[in-house]
């Protein structure tokens, strides 16, 4: 078996780069109950996923995936990068409503909208709405607008290790510094297979 | 709104490149295949480093791309070892490296793949039973503090490529790994 032929390489950190500010103490207080706003804020306007349509369980009121202005905690739901608007009164689903998902061969989850992190910075931090505990993801939107295609899909919907709110959320912070953009944190609350 | 030097044309997915051509087998086979072409072997490895200590014995840079067997290595908290090639996982190696290092559990992953640049620079097969589980292990840049860590399950075919953007949209390598669970010794 040959080894690969290989070059050695280095990473360059962007200049523009700036650590993420975060005060540990602050952090450690946060709670499922904890809501919190940024006093100013521009408001981010990042490239949307492909939509994924809800049907009827959109009647009871949608907003914008990374709106920040929505009081209640919103859920959304996704099916690979196909991910829908946050639903600002969420409740569980009926057989009925699933059933109106084309779900062939794929997975539905649902996800609470936990906190919008930019450029390193926490824009909003919304309170626990359902009582699933664990499992945390990161949702970064693509840079690339147009048809849908997995040559130029550079969107991001990717578990956490971090179990624990205040790991999740400083991990969002992180992130949202060390790829320069907006991510959204979520919560998994349910998985539905077809 | 990304990094003034991301260009998402960097990216190599395996979507395009290992699902439509020859190289899907190297993805679920148990064989390792090398990559064809050249490989990019990620500088400098800015992990904090677990000392093993004698305890195991490290043979590998943590990054090194070049070895062709499924490689080992260590995790306590933030810090991870370097990789060894050889050998298996045992609970009282586990044990000792807690004992001696007094900062949690310690935790064995096989090395399952390195991705920088926005592609996968070298991939291994599973190996010792490790998990279904591949966790991405995002060193921390020059300023510390900022290193992160993703846990996610399934396939590598359908998980790698958000490593494949992790790498490209932080400008960082990307080190996979699954947790290899010791057997218990009697």
């Amino acid at each position: 078996m040959t080894a690969p032929v290989t070059a050695p390489v280095t990473d360059v950190l962007p200049d523009e780069y700036e650590p993420a500010r975060i005060d540990p103490a602050w952090l450690a207080a946060l709670t499922d109950s904890t809501a919190w706003h940024a006093p100013s804020n521009a408001v981010p306007t990042p490239v949307p996923f492909p939509r994924l349509a809800t049907g009827p369980l959109g009647d009871t009121g949608t907003a914008p995936l990374f709106d920040l202005e929505h009081a209640p905690t919103a859920w959304f739901y996704n099916i690979g990068h196909q991910v829908s608007d946050a639903h600002v009164n969420p409740a569980g689903m009926t057989r009925e409503q699933h059933d109106w998902f084309n779900v062939d061969r794929a997975v539905l989850f649902t996800r609470e909208k936990r906190a919008i992190a930019h450029r390193g910075n926490l824009l909003r931090l919304w309170p626990a709405h359902s009582d699933v505990t664990g499992e945390y993801a990161l949702v970064c939107p693509p840079t690339v607008t147009g048809p849908y295609s997995t040559s130029t899909v550079d969107g991001l919907m990717v578990d956490l290790s971090a179990t624990d709110l205040p790991a999740a959320v400083r991990d969002a912070i992180v992130a949202s510094a060390r790829m320069n953009t907006t991510v959204l944190l979520a919560r998994t609350i349910d998985r539905m297979y077809s | 709104m990304s990094w003034p030097t991301y260009d998402p044309a960097q990216l190599e997915f395996p979507a395009v490149t290992w699902w439509q051509g020859k190289r899907t087998p190297a993805l679920v086979s148990q064989e390792y295949e090398p990559f064809p072409g050249r490989v990019l072997a990620p500088i400098p490895a800015v992990f904090p480093v677990l000392d093993l200590l004698g305890v195991v014995t490290p043979s590998a840079a943590l990054l090194d791309v070049t070895h062709t067997q499924t490689a080992l290595f260590y995790v306590s908290g933030h810090a991870i070892s370097d990789a060894v090639l050889d050998g298996e996982v045992r609970d009282q190696d586990l044990l000792d490296l807690e004992e001696a290092h007094r900062s949690g559990p310690v935790t064995a992953y096989d090395k399952r793949a390195v991705v920088a640049r926005g592609r996968v620079q070298q991939y291994w097969p599973r190996a010792r039973g490790s998990g279904e589980f591949l966790t991405f292990f995002v060193p921390p840049t020059v300023h510390g503090g900022d290193a992160l860590r993703f846990t996610v399950p399934g396939d590598p075919r359908w998980q790698i490529p958000a490593a494949v953007v992790l790498s490209a949209r932080m400008c960082t390598p990307v080190l996979v790994g699954s947790q290899v669970v010791a057997p218990q010794t009697t």
